[in-house]
């Protein structure tokens, strides 16, 4: 009986699944102080932006403290973040723009992953004369000036869409500044999927998938592309955080869009009273400030996480 | 007014909670399809005009149409509003937009911009106003000798507009500007409803003979010859360079002074002028001015190769070159086909005469992208003795010789003319004038010292209680001006009106539906709120294009329009359109 004991003992331990790499950087990532306070943050703003038409306490548009004769004015129970030049309640505006910059963010990096995934992978794995027209070409889009090209295609896009069917997309403004920062915004992503399907091409257990048979796509999106996701996320975490930015910039040099409500829209109708009505200024950079910084900290801690010289 | 509408009084009042969660929704306009689209074009050049554009389109939009707002810089507006034939904004044209429109001289005359003779690319009705009864009070206006025929005129011009509103005149904006409070002599500054620096009546106290003093101007320049332009940030960088034949005394009597005319006589009808030039004055060349460069200047603007975009009202004064000539060194001889007060009042007292020495030698063509219109660069003059002048900009016989402009420092520099024909009182010898853009950043720059005033563009109404009199003397000035949302009037539906309901169904009916469109349009504009929100409370609610402080208002006939989204909506059901 002894041996079955130690049979059945021996079988339970064989049935405990070694813990995977994903739980293992979920587990070094608890431990990670800032990497939570980092996701803390951003679980709020989401959070925030999918409870926004609720918890909104006006309309996105209500400018009923302008047409009171009320704008500008200092918080109060009835504007809690008082209200700005435009008669907007600055809370409701920043609840609104919560969805806003997360689209922004997620959006831009989810067409910046795409192309620098496919761009990176395909240079990194084949390597060759296809990494060196590739990684020329990733070369040629980091020293773009990219906010000079935004801003140009923003206002040229405007133009070329009007009387077209494109122009019933809604927010098309916001979308084409989305589509034109993931549009520049893939080539760090590029060089780190790069580097890690290089890496991880020669590794045993790839060598090991080729030599049962597994095709090249097996390879690439079943053994190579989970593998390298850890470095990606990292990166495309702290991106995120970029995007989000960089449309408040766009949005402060007035080339926003005027349907769209944005943090950084906010921010520039309202920088010149800051003397007058501050609530109205920092209120936007403080939600800025908050998910950016939510990001990059999440970044960090998944950086620790995921790599392996940290235990 | 109150209005309160709160998303938890929606949700009370409707009782459709589940629109809640679409966000936004609060107009009974929303629940169905829009009845058009229009382009409403934001100038992205001020915040504060940004601000009351967007609340225009928002307001708009509440009337169940579908406004595509976007904000542009003035170098996309420009070109659609010109060449655009008056094509809707889809078709290359436009369909509104937003800006700050004044006359160019203390007298208004409207017939520049709303006569059907003033159309674009020679004119500057960019809006198409097509009415005949504006244009037969216009021209009784233009062609009125006697006080009383011109008053009832030019009531009977502002009557027609208030009734079919051809544009939505928002506002009428008091200046408020920051001085240097050791700058005397600013307020001696008149240049048509410009507001101009005139920087050789400065005085800097404590400066010394040889006072330096800078002006900010928010717009960089497009065109710095005369005849090309009466925009602001035009006019701020070329006007002290050049003299007009009548200038103004000051900004608070209003009263005309000779400046490069001493004076004129007129025939009883009023169509034979005799113009008597002052003598002895020279260009910044050192050339001599004569009777030939006013005949050479109203030749040029008559001349549609230059492309003036005052050839138009030109044309309806002179009708052509044989108007006018030479009858002597220091004499201008005039014989109108008609008498107009766009003569005396625009011609005479508000356009700039420019040397024919310089202009004669460079090309209609070349005239634009020329040192003398760019300030950019050095050209040499040769003058009638055979020797060259070298010049930087503009050569003219104004108070301030150009000397150029720094691009690195968006800076336009000028020394004071020590040939000038009057005197002045002030002490500043280099004036600079540079281009800032924001109200904080001028402000900023004002208390840092590196400016010493700047032009009313910068609406720092809402910053007054943030000046330190120690650096910043607050003065406030009559603006002239208004601030308008204008609309393109060879528009199918507020233009024409031939695409509404009510147009469709009866053509002859078009004209009187779009006119219930725009007063539409009209009522869902919030003005009093603009003007103390927005404008904080500098300014008056628009009613027409007339300086609501200038006597030719009819304070009697107009009334304010009163902002009612339900009469709004009572005109578009007018129009033909059902809620």
């Amino acid at each position: 009986m002894a041996s079955i004991d130690h049979i059945s003992a021996a079988g339970t331990a064989r049935t405990d699944k070694p813990r995977g790499m994903w739980a293992q950087g979920w587990a070094r990532f608890r431990r990670n102080r800032t990497g939570m306070l980092g996701l803390g943050l951003v679980s709020f703003v989401v959070l925030v932006a999918i409870l926004s038409p609720l918890i909104a306490p006006y309309a996105a548009n209500d400018q009923s403290a302008m047409m009171n004769f009320g704008s500008r004015s200092g918080p109060s129970l009835a504007h809690p973040f008082g209200t700005d030049r435009m008669g907007y309640d600055v809370l409701t505006r920043i609840v609104y723009g919560a969805p806003t910059a997360l689209a922004v963010g997620l959006g831009t990096m989810l067409v910046a992953s795409v192309l620098g995934l496919l761009i990176g992978g395909i240079s990194g794995y084949v390597g060759g004369w296809a990494d060196e027209v590739m990684m020329r070409l990733t070369e040629f889009f980091l020293v773009l000036p990219v906010f000079v090209v935004i801003l140009a295609v923003v206002r040229l896009f405007g133009v070329i869409v009007v009387g077209t069917p494109l122009e019933d997309i809604p927010y098309l403004n916001l979308t084409t500044i989305v589509l034109l920062l993931g549009l520049f915004g893939w080539p760090p992503i590029a060089r780190i999927a790069r580097a890690e399907f290089m890496r991880l091409k020669s590794m045993e257990f790839v060598e090991a998938a080729r030599c049962i048979g597994a095709t090249r796509s097996d390879i690439l999106l079943r053994h190579i592309l989970p593998n390298a996701m850890p470095s990606l996320v990292v990166v495309i975490a702290l991106g995120i955080g970029s995007a989000i930015l960089s449309e408040a910039m766009v949005s402060f040099l007035g080339f926003g869009d005027p349907e769209a409500i944005s943090w950084g829209q906010l921010l520039y109708f309202n920088y010149a009273q800051l003397k007058v009505s501050p609530w109205a200024s920092i209120a936007p950079s403080t939600a800025i400030f908050i998910t950016v910084l939510g990001f990059n900290l999440l970044a960090d801690g998944l950086s620790d996480a995921f790599n392996p010289r940290v235990k | 007014m109150q209005v309160n509408q709160t998303r938890r009084n929606f949700l009370k009042t409707t009782g459709a909670a589940a629109t809640a969660l679409a966000g936004g929704a609060g107009t009974m306009a929303h629940a169905q399809a829009p009845f058009f689209r229009m382009y409403m074009m934001i100038p992205n050049n001020q915040p504060a005009r940004m601000i009351w554009g967007t609340l225009a389109a928002q307001q708009i939009s509440k009337l169940g149409i579908d406004v595509q707002s976007s904000y542009v810089p003035w170098s996309v507006i420009t070109p659609r509003r010109t060449n655009g034939e008056g094509k809707p904004h889809a078709d290359g044209g436009w369909d509104a937009y937003l800006e700050r429109y004044y006359y160019n001289s203390i007298t208004p005359v409207p017939n520049n911009l709303f006569s059907s003779t003033a159309f674009p690319p020679n004119g500057q009705n960019f809006y198409y106003v097509d009415d005949p009864e504006i244009d037969a009070s216009l021209a009784d206006y233009a062609a009125a000798r006697e006080e009383a025929p011109r008053m009832e005129a030019i009531t009977r011009f502002q009557k027609r507009w208030y009734d079919i509103q051809p544009m939505t005149i928002l506002f009428y904006p008091e200046d408020v500007i920051a001085t240097n409070p050791k700058l005397s002599g600013f307020s001696g500054t008149t240049f048509n409803p410009v507001f101009f620096p005139d920087p050789e009546n400065w005085t800097i106290a404590d400066a010394g003979d040889e006072a330096s003093a800078a002006f900010a101007s928010w717009q960089p320049p497009q065109n710095l010859t005369p005849m090309y332009t009466g925009g602001y940030s035009d006019a701020n960088v070329f006007g002290p360079v050049f003299n007009r034949l009548y200038e103004y005394k000051d900004w608070d009597s209003k009263e005309i002074q000779p400046a490069l005319a001493t004076g004129h006589t007129v025939s009883e009808d009023g169509r034979h002028w005799v113009i008597t030039l002052r003598e002895g004055v020279r260009w910044h060349s050192g050339e001599e001015f004569t009777a030939e460069d006013v005949v050479f200047t109203w030749a040029m603007i008559l001349n549609e190769a230059y492309a003036s975009p005052f050839n138009a009202p030109f044309k309806e004064i002179f009708a052509s070159p044989e108007a006018f000539s030479a009858t002597g060194k220091y004499e201008v001889t005039v014989d109108l086909p008609k008498f107009t007060v766009q003569f005396e009042h625009w011609v005479m007292n508000a356009m700039q005469v420019m040397p024919k020495h310089v202009l004669e030698g460079i090309a209609p063509e070349d005239l634009r992208a020329h040192p003398f219109n760019t300030w950019n660069g050095t050209y040499d003059v040769t003058l009638s003795d055979g020797s060259t002048y070298s010049a930087k900009g503009g050569v003219g016989t104004g108070p301030w010789i150009s000397e150029g402009q720094d691009q690195m420092r968006n800076t336009f520099v000028y020394t004071k003319n020590p040939d000038y024909w009057k005197e002045t009182p002030g002490n500043v010898t280099t004036y600079y004038l540079v281009n800032i853009q924001g109200s904080d950043a001028v402000l900023s720059a004002l208390r840092a010292g590196e400016i010493d005033a700047h032009d009313p563009m910068y609406d720092i109404g809402s910053l007054v209680d943030t000046i330190d009199p120690s650096w910043g003397k607050v003065q406030t000035y009559d603006s002239y001006k208004w601030q308008h949302v204008c609309y393109n009037l060879r528009h199918p539906i507020f233009g024409t009106g031939v695409d509404t309901p009510l147009g469709r169904e009866d053509p002859s009916r078009a004209a009187e539906a779009a006119a219930y469109v725009r007063q539409a349009f009209s009522h869902a504009m919030p003005r009093e709120q603009i003007v103390q929100e927005i404008a904080s409370g500098f300014g008056a609610p628009g009613t027409v294009p007339m300086p609501f402080t200038a006597p030719e208002y009819a304070a009697d006939l107009l009334k304010p329009i009163e902002y009612d989204l339900e009469i709004a909506r009572e005109f578009m059901t007018k129009a033909g359109y059902v809620y």
